[in-house]
């Protein structure tokens, strides 16, 4: 089935500086994809950059929902008990709240409504994976410093943690450090395309020299991998995307082995879990420079597949691609998928229409919400 | 020229020509900046200034394009709020007195954090006892602060406004705090009713002692801006073009000093009160102030008045003399020289300011890092 997602964004603003022809854009599911979501009780949260974050559930009669925001370059998301949902753009990390009580609907049918809040200016941070602790608070995969960083109201960020291959929280993209594993709501594995510390060296690494870093430890625990990202721990397994060699799969921590399980046509990349699936992130690489020379485009010229830009749900106990959601457009990249259990229909106001000027909640210091 | 910009050749000293304004300012008032050591942040229409002066004694300028700029609040001069069509901006100073910015700047303006109030009303800021930003929410008819999960938190409304709801009845757009406390408000009329404000423009403004839970002052057109200063009450009378003096005890008032337009925006800074000034809006309820009739609209200024409190003479000036829009609000930014922002235009947020760990916190996270 074919859907268009819903929106009212319209024209640019200041900050969006590449704004996108969306005319083209369709989402194509594959035909038990809705029944899927159905079963599994969640909704999902993908971000496209450079532009775009959709929020897919199902509505009242069990359809397809697609709602579509716009902002610059969003890339990782995260969520806080379903309610908060975080969100790093180019310059900025953007705190979105739900304003709907518990149990509330919107008039239109949506069980949550997300408000972009408060937006702390990182500034050019290149913004990968975003995780959230046991308390809330954000942990910011800040790939351009090679760090993970948690935001400030007085300053753009505080580093928090570096790799021992990089003797500080440096600028200039070393490793391509991109991905963060939480683990009981700490900071727990990080991915790296290498682990090399000249500017900009990780690009002669892409084929094999990726790695997964154990937080705690300082320890590689993962090697030869190619452009891992999106580390996960889901039922004591760590899960990695292997985006240069299309495949999902888990790090065998005794051996540092990577485990395949599952294919998919695409640089895959955003990685969620819910129930007995992974719903893995693809995209379709751009022929050369960043991409060329991986293993998924001889993968690919071998058997004939076209890469895809969208979702792939997959077994975990057969690693079959069981659904798929599609995205037929302009864009090239999703980045990042998250699941928001319980959450049936999301939506979300965006910062472009003039809605988020005109739409107010408010509370009173008694307690009140109007 | 502080933010980078080129005198322009040809013009009269003292002229510098930005994008959308031409700003004159009188001789003197670069040199009274420098000499009070104080730089002005100063909003009007869809823009903020920074004015401070250069080493060479000119006056130093900056600006940044925002959504209708309008309240304003400095703590000392590291931090400054500005309120803008929905986003509540703070910025942070990013250089210290020992390190200037590339272009001389002992102060460059980093926006590091921004709170969707939607649009609200925000006239004027304060940053309380806590913290906390104080703000008027004129459209709801209330003074708030920042919520974590709402726009904002209604945390005082005038005694005579019955229900908070969106309308503006009251046109409650200034605050003034005492001992970090919500002391002063003030109101374009004491009306419980949608636009009721708009019938009283010529006298019925009011002043709120909020502790107190009543009205101190009434009577004044369009009352903006209330502020303390060496323990004293002053507000500006927007409506005749007035700063004035309350007394805090029995709500009389008497006028320091008159300026050729709507008043509004008041700080102060080496004995004299800066006041903005606005000529006649194009359209809106405004336009009926009294101040329109009393000066022609040939003579009417747009800009600041630096005003001797002594004497009511104005010692220095600024005037905008192309490009729309009124006077919001102005901020002192003490002991400053050269005030600027942060972000170069082109590498908008390529500047960034990087915080210290804190290894209490992070000392778990932090184990195994090579530093």
């Amino acid at each position: 089935m074919e859907t268009k997602p819903e929106t009212t964004d319209g024209g640019s603003t200041e900050e969006q500086e590449e704004p996108e022809e969306r005319e083209d854009l369709e989402v194509r599911v594959s035909d038990g994809f809705e029944q899927w979501l159905a079963e599994q009780q969640a909704s999902l949260v993908f971000a496209t950059p450079p532009a775009k974050l959709f929020l897919v559930g199902l509505d009242d009669e069990g359809e397809l929902s697609v709602f579509e925001r716009t902002f610059n370059k969003c890339m990782g998301i995260a969520h806080f008990e379903t309610q908060t949902l975080h969100l790093g753009t180019r310059f900025h990390l953007w705190r979105l709240e739900n304003i709907l009580p518990a149990g509330q609907l919107t008039d239109d049918g949506y069980d949550r409504l997300f408000v972009p809040m408060h937006a702390s200016t990182t500034g050019n941070l290149n913004t990968h994976d975003l995780g959230v602790e046991a308390d809330g608070s954000v942990l910011i995969v800040n790939t351009r410093f090679g760090c993970l960083a948690a935001p400030s109201d007085t300053h753009s960020f505080v580093p928090v943690w570096w790799p021992p291959f990089l003797p500080g929280p440096w600028p200039n993209d070393r490793c391509h450090l991109n991905g963060l594993a939480m683990r009981d709501a700490r900071a727990a594995y990080v991915t790296s395309v290498s682990t090399t510390g000249g500017v900009d060296s990780w690009r002669a690494h892409r084929r094999d020299g990726g790695a997964v870093t154990d937080v705690e430890s300082g320890e590689i625990v993962g090697t030869g991998l190619s452009m891992p990202h999106s580390p996960r721990w889901y039922r004591d397994r760590l899960w990695v995307a292997n985006a240069g060699t299309g495949e999902l799969g888990s790090i065998d921590l005794a051996t540092g082995r990577f485990e395949p399980l599952a294919f998919a046509p695409g640089f895959v990349r955003g990685l969620c879990f819910v129930g007995d699936y992974a719903v893995l992130g693809s995209s379709k690489p751009r022929h050369g420079g960043l991409y060329s020379g991986l293993a998924l485009d001889d993968t690919l010229a071998r058997t004939g597949e076209a890469p895809c830009l969208g979702l792939f749900v997959i077994d975990l106990r057969s690693g079959e691609v069981v659904e798929w959601l599609l995205i037929e457009g302009p864009m090239r990249e999703l980045f990042e998928v998250i699941s928001l259990p319980g959450v049936r229909r999301p939506k979300a106001i965006g910062i472009v229409s003039d809605e988020i000027a005109t739409s107010v909640w408010f509370d009173t210091a008694d307690g009140a919400r109007a | 020229l502080s933010g980078g910009r080129e005198h322009v050749s040809g013009t009269p000293a003292g002229f510098f020509e930005l994008r959308s304004f031409n700003v004159v300012p009188s001789p003197g008032l670069a040199g009274w900046l420098a000499e009070n050591r104080v730089g002005i942040a100063l909003t009007t229409g869809d823009r903020m200034l920074l004015l401070g002066a250069r080493a060479d004694g000119g006056l130093a300028l900056d600006e940044r394009s925002f959504e209708s700029a309008a309240g304003l609040a400095a703590v000392g001069s590291q931090t400054l709020y500005l309120a803008t069509r929905w986003q509540l901006h703070r910025f942070e100073n990013a250089v210290s007195d020992r390190e200037l910015g590339p272009a001389g700047n002992d102060r460059l303006y980093l926006a590091q954090t921004a709170y969707t109030t939607g649009f609200v009303g925000i006239f004027d800021v304060a940053v309380d006892g806590l913290g906390r930003p104080l703000f008027t929410t004129a459209l709801v008819n209330c003074v708030s602060t920042v919520a974590d999960r709402a726009n904002f938190m209604a945390v005082w409304r005038p005694p005579f406004i019955s229900a908070l709801v969106s309308g503006d009845r009251c046109h409650l757009t200034g605050l003034a705090l005492e001992d970090g406390e919500l002391a002063y408000v003030t109101c374009g009329a004491a009306t419980d009713e949608e636009s009721g404000w708009r019938e009283r423009i010529a006298d019925g403004g009011v002043v709120v002692d909020v502790r107190a839970g009543a009205i101190l002052a009434e009577g004044l057109s369009l009352p903006h801006s209330p502020r303390l200063h060496d323990g004293q009450l002053y507000v500006t009378a927007g409506g005749t073009g007035e700063l004035v003096r309350i007394d805090r005890q029995t709500g009389e008032y008497e006028t320091v000093a008159s300026v050729d337009g709507l008043a509004r925006g008041l700080a102060f800074a080496g004995g004299c009160a800066i006041v903005g000034c606005s000529r006649a809006p194009e359209e809106g309820s405004y336009v009926q102030a009294p101040v329109f009739q009393r000066v022609p609209a040939d003579e009417q200024r747009h800009g600041l008045s630096i005003i001797e409190l002594e004497s009511g003479e104005e010692l220095h000036s600024l005037d905008l003399l192309a490009g729309s829009g009124e006077v919001f609000s102005i901020a002192a930014l003490s002991d400053t020289i050269a005030p600027g922002f942060a972000e170069v235009p082109g590498g908008l947020y390529d500047q960034l300011s990087i915080g210290s760990s804190s290894p209490s916190r992070r000392q778990a996270s932090t184990r195994g890092a090579v530093a």
